[in-house]
């Protein structure tokens, strides 16, 4: 019936306009609708993963992510795809201080890794400024210092392309290609975003097994301290205030004393106040997972930390005082070199690249 | 219109209004105001209030909170919600921290009402739970919620900071009072007699002061002193921490 209108439209509209070029033949009905859930993994020791009521990941909605979220066609000059500044390879970050956009232009923030990023409940971005990941998802595409281009073109590659018409149908039972919108897309990328699930690392196996015989004495040594345990005779390292549970973070913001921001009216970076005009928030970022994270330097938002040696150099010695210090951060961390030496190799074990033999995590164009 | 249109219109309307007087429990809806003062006052977080020859500011407060009930005359209770969370940290200014945090039951039956209890922490059923039993849009998978050392929820984060130097950074001193553990659970029960009615919202504030909270021996615990509650001979701190919580909420 629907499709007996929309023809008899085509035709109206193909009678009315004799000269132009009409596109009659954006109908998808023909191609079935079939939605299947998409089962998102749930690895020991992880919350189980609540999805947006309106954006249910389904096997066709997460393919269609993945194909978009690999494909230069976001992009004004078809250079540069969402993997560019989130390569698998480096747990979906870009090796670089701050990233590169398309036209060569820099941005001022490090990329962030993506694995297990569906276990972010709260702000995403190191300011926290997009409330979900649907939402985030708009933002690179007309970003001047990354993918520089607009939706209207993207929409209208989309809508023109030999296959997505059918794998949009396909996710989202979309009548015609017409229908293609932003929305859709962004919820794609989101559903692929949230398949993202890879727990594979040795601090997994601990949290699975409860054996932490799993770790070296050196490793269990950094895990003592990072979690602050007591009767180790170790000193405390405090990281777990702020970098805890199995995604290793908890999702909120902090100063962690970077820089002397003293009263807080001097702030390069503002941050977190930029985004809620609070004035004790300025120059609070958020305290990002540690997962991969021997994979994703350089360290913090603008990438100013070259090592792990480095980032606990930074905490052990040189934490700056600020109006809104974190008080977690008040007493100072206190570590000797082969402790500190422990606490980096604590960190290591929070590496997992068994993922990369995954085709899911890696392009489908290859 | 015809007239057998609005004939059997009419009908319609008289049979439903006919249906419905059996059929419906009167309710009505409750709106608890949770806030906080210090010394009386409205408290502001981040803003600075004195404390002993010192000046402090708040920067966190927080507490999780279970089995929130209202209570009847005739011993009998409504559960409100099993369990849910309160954060403090954004009412970072005078209008907020006057209006406190709004949480709104509605549906409830109407009629006299005593109190308003519940268990500030999460009672003893809760004590072999840890956030990977809950979905992420559950407060208690919230990591930063959770003691690993302890394998407990911190079901209360107090934390401050103190200028005592004249520099105006106010990190001179600092105190982060985490409160966990067994035992961290308390049963808070507050009298107040009022009335839920059919079409108005009854509007009841819970007002707690953190300086009688902080005050151990009539006395306010020195930051200096005791910074954390993080290691087991602070137990005590976390204990009398909670026994004043409990005798302190006040409904106004
Ligand atoms: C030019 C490089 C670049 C491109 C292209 C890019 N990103 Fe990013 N991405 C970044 C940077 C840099 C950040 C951090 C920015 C900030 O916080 O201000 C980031 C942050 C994110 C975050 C937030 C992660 C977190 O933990 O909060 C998500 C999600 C994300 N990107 C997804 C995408 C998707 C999806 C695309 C494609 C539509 C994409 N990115 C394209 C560089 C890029
Ligand atoms: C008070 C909270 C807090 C504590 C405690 C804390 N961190 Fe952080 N951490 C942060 C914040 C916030 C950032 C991001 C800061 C920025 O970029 O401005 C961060 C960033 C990092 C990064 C870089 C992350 C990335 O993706 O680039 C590493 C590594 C790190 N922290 C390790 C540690 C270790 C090790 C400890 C314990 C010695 C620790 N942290 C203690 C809040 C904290």
């Amino acid at each position: 019936m629907m499709k007996r209108v929309l023809i008899g439209l085509g035709i109206f509209i193909a009678a009315c306009s004799p000269d132009e070029v009409v596109v009659v033949d954006g109908d998808l009905t023909n191609i079935p609708y079939q939605p299947v859930d998409y089962v998102i993994p749930q690895p020991a020791g992880f919350p189980s993963m609540a999805q947006p009521s309106d954006n249910i990941a389904t096997e066709a909605g997460v393919e269609l992510g993945h194909f978009l979220f690999f494909d230069p066609i976001l992009s004004r000059d078809s250079t540069q795809s969402c993997s560019s500044c989130h390569l698998p390879e480096l747990g979906f970050t870009d090796g670089k201080k701050v990233s590169t956009g398309i036209t060569g232009a820099q941005g001022f923030r490090s990329s962030m890794s993506l694995v297990n990023i569906g276990y972010v409940n709260s702000g995403l971005f190191w300011d926290g400024r997009s409330p979900h990941l649907e939402a985030q998802a708009f933002l690179p595409i007309e970003d001047p210092t990354e993918m520089d281009n607009t939706w209207a073109a993207v929409e209208e590659s989309l809508r023109n392309h030999p296959t997505y018409p059918e794998m949009f149908r396909k996710a989202f039972g979309i009548n015609d290609k017409s229908e293609i919108t932003s929305d859709l897309a962004t919820k794609a990328l989101a559903q692929y975003e949230r398949s993202l699930v890879s727990a594979n690392s040795k601090y997994d196996e601990v949290l699975a097994s409860g054996d932490f015989g799993v770790f070296s004495d050196e490793e269990l040594d950094g895990y003592f301290m990072f979690f602050d345990i007591e009767g180790s005779g170790l000193p405390d390292a405090q990281c777990f205030h702020c970098h805890s549970g199995a995604y290793m973070s908890v999702n909120d913001f902090f100063n962690n004393g970077l820089e002397a921001l003293g009263d807080l009216t001097n702030v390069t970076d503002i941050g977190l106040g930029d985004v809620t005009g609070v004035f004790t928030d300025r120059g609070k970022f958020r305290a990002t997972t540690l997962r991969n994270i021997e994979l994703t330097g350089p360290y913090m938002h603008d990438g100013r930390i070259e090592t792990l040696e480095e980032v606990v150099d930074f905490y052990n010695d040189s934490i700056h005082p600020a109006l809104n210090l974190d008080v977690n951060l008040f007493e100072g961390v206190d570590l000797n070199a082969s402790q500190r030496a422990s606490l980096v190799a604590f960190m290591k074990t929070l590496t997992d690249t068994s993922y990369l033999a995954n085709p899911h995590f890696l392009s489908p164009f290859n | 219109m015809n007239k057998i249109a609005v004939i059997s219109m009419l009908s319609l309307i008289v049979g439903f209004t006919a249906c419905s007087p059996d059929e419906s429990v009167q309710t009505g809806e409750a709106q608890l105001n949770f806030k906080l003062e210090y010394g009386g006052n409205p408290l502001v977080v981040d803003a600075a209030y004195d404390y002993q020859s010192n000046s402090v500011r708040f920067s966190e407060f927080n507490f999780i909170y279970s089995n929130l009930k209202l209570l009847r005359a005739d011993g009998s209770s409504v559960d409100l919600e099993e369990v849910g969370y309160l954060d403090f940290g954004d009412t970072n200014t005078e209008e907020a921290a006057v209006n406190g945090l709004n949480k709104s039951y509605v549906d409830l039956p109407i009629g006299s009402y005593t109190g308003i209890s519940f268990t500030y922490g999460l009672d003893d059923s809760y004590l072999d739970k840890t956030p990977a039993d809950f979905s992420t849009d559950n407060v208690l998978s919230n990591a930063g919620l959770y003691w690993v050392a302890w394998g407990n929820y911190i079901i209360c984060k107090l934390e401050a900071r103190f200028e005592s130097n004249g520099d105006g950074l106010y990190d001179d001193a600092s105190f982060q009072y985490h409160l966990g553990g067994d035992t961290a659970f308390r049963t808070v029960t507050i009298d107040r007699e009022f009335d839920l009615i059919t079409d108005g919202i009854t509007s009841i504030d819970l007002v707690l002061d953190l300086r009688k909270i902080l005050l151990i021996d009539n006395e306010l615990i020195d930051p200096f002193e005791f910074n954390n509650t993080h290691t087991s001979d602070m137990e005590w701190l976390i204990s009398d921490l909670l026994d004043n919580v409990q005798t302190e909420f006040v409904a106004e």
